[in-house]
């Protein structure tokens, strides 16, 4: 029998997990890709986002790593979760438009670097008003600013483990570095980091 | 009298040793012994103090964060390069 090409849910009311997505599409039911695709687009976006620091190549980013899953998924092994993987791609396809803008960026040094640090910025100390809504959307974008300037290896370890909530048992795989060095990586990128936001916090 | 320095019941570590043992400490992996040394450390010296509170600050700010929303047309574009291979390989 053939399998359908509309999503079938494993047990009615439940969602089908990633990984009985990931086999659906191994057996070439692509709408099961375009759900997997709905799932993680927002979280493939926002690590490549952090990493890249720029929305319209992260949005190229988004698109070069569900490409390059679509064409990998029919080798997924069910090693780690399908997420991981994911994320695994995703790290490597910005970490390489990262190298690849910076390997350009030093033949133009034309262009000053943008320095945010004389934006002098305050923490709400109690209350919800609308300068308040303004001073959060402030900090959410030194800390993204913070998050660019770390040198590359830190700032993958800590996007990962610190803003995306993984495991140092995840990072290590995503970044194929072992545990000791995610965990070594994570303090040096959170001191760094606490050195630029130190005068907000 | 002369208060002796060291050989006291509580034993604290000094600046650079909490330098070390710092990432441990953060992360709740030093064992209780270090432990200890680093509180009592840290109720006596106010530069790591600071230092220690600053850090969990930066740590909290990093995992209170929320993911941005895609930009306007970024599923568009997504799903317009993803048709073209889905429907070709069909
Ligand atoms: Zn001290």
């Amino acid at each position: 029998m053939a399998e359908s090409k509309s999503l079938q849910l494993a047990v009615p009311g439940l969602p089908v997990s990633d990984e009985e997505l990931v086999r659906r599409v191994q057996k070439g039911n692509s709408v099961a890709f375009e759900e997997l695709v709905r799932r993680y687009e927002r979280k493939v976006y926002n690590i490549a986002y952090r990493i890249l620091g720029n929305e319209e190549e992260a949005v190229e980013a988004l698109q070069d790593t569900f490409l390059r899953a679509y064409r990998f998924i029919p080798r997924f092994r069910f090693k780690s979760s399908f997420y991981t993987w994911l994320y695994r791609i995703a790290t490597n396809v910005s970490l390489t438009r990262l190298r690849r803008r910076k390997a350009q960026e030093t033949v133009s040094l034309d262009e000053p670097v943008k320095n945010t640090d004389d934006l002098v910025f305050d923490l709400p100390d109690t209350g919800q008003t609308p300068e308040q809504a303004f001073q959060q959307k402030r900090l959410r974008e030194k800390l993204q600013e913070a998050v660019k300037s770390l040198p590359e290896d830190y700032r993958a370890v800590v996007i990962l483990r610190d803003i995306e909530g993984l495991s140092n048992e995840e990072v290590s795989k995503i970044l194929k570095i072992s545990i000791p060095a995610v965990k070594s990586r994570l303090h040096r990128g959170r001191l760094a980091l606490r050195e630029k936001l130190v005068k907000f916090l | 009298m002369k208060k002796k320095k060291k050989g006291t019941a509580q034993k604290t570590c000094d600046c650079s040793e909490l330098a070390d043992w710092i990432a441990l400490y953060i992360e709740n992996e030093a064992p209780s012994e270090m432990r200890k040394e680093i509180i009592l450390h840290l109720q006596t010296c106010r530069s790591c103090a600071t230092f220690v509170r600053t850090l969990r600050r930066t740590i909290a700010y990093c995992q209170i964060e929320t993911d941005w929303d895609l930009p306007a047309d970024a599923h568009d574009r997504l799903w317009q390069r993803l048709k073209d291979i889905l429907t070709t390989e069909d």
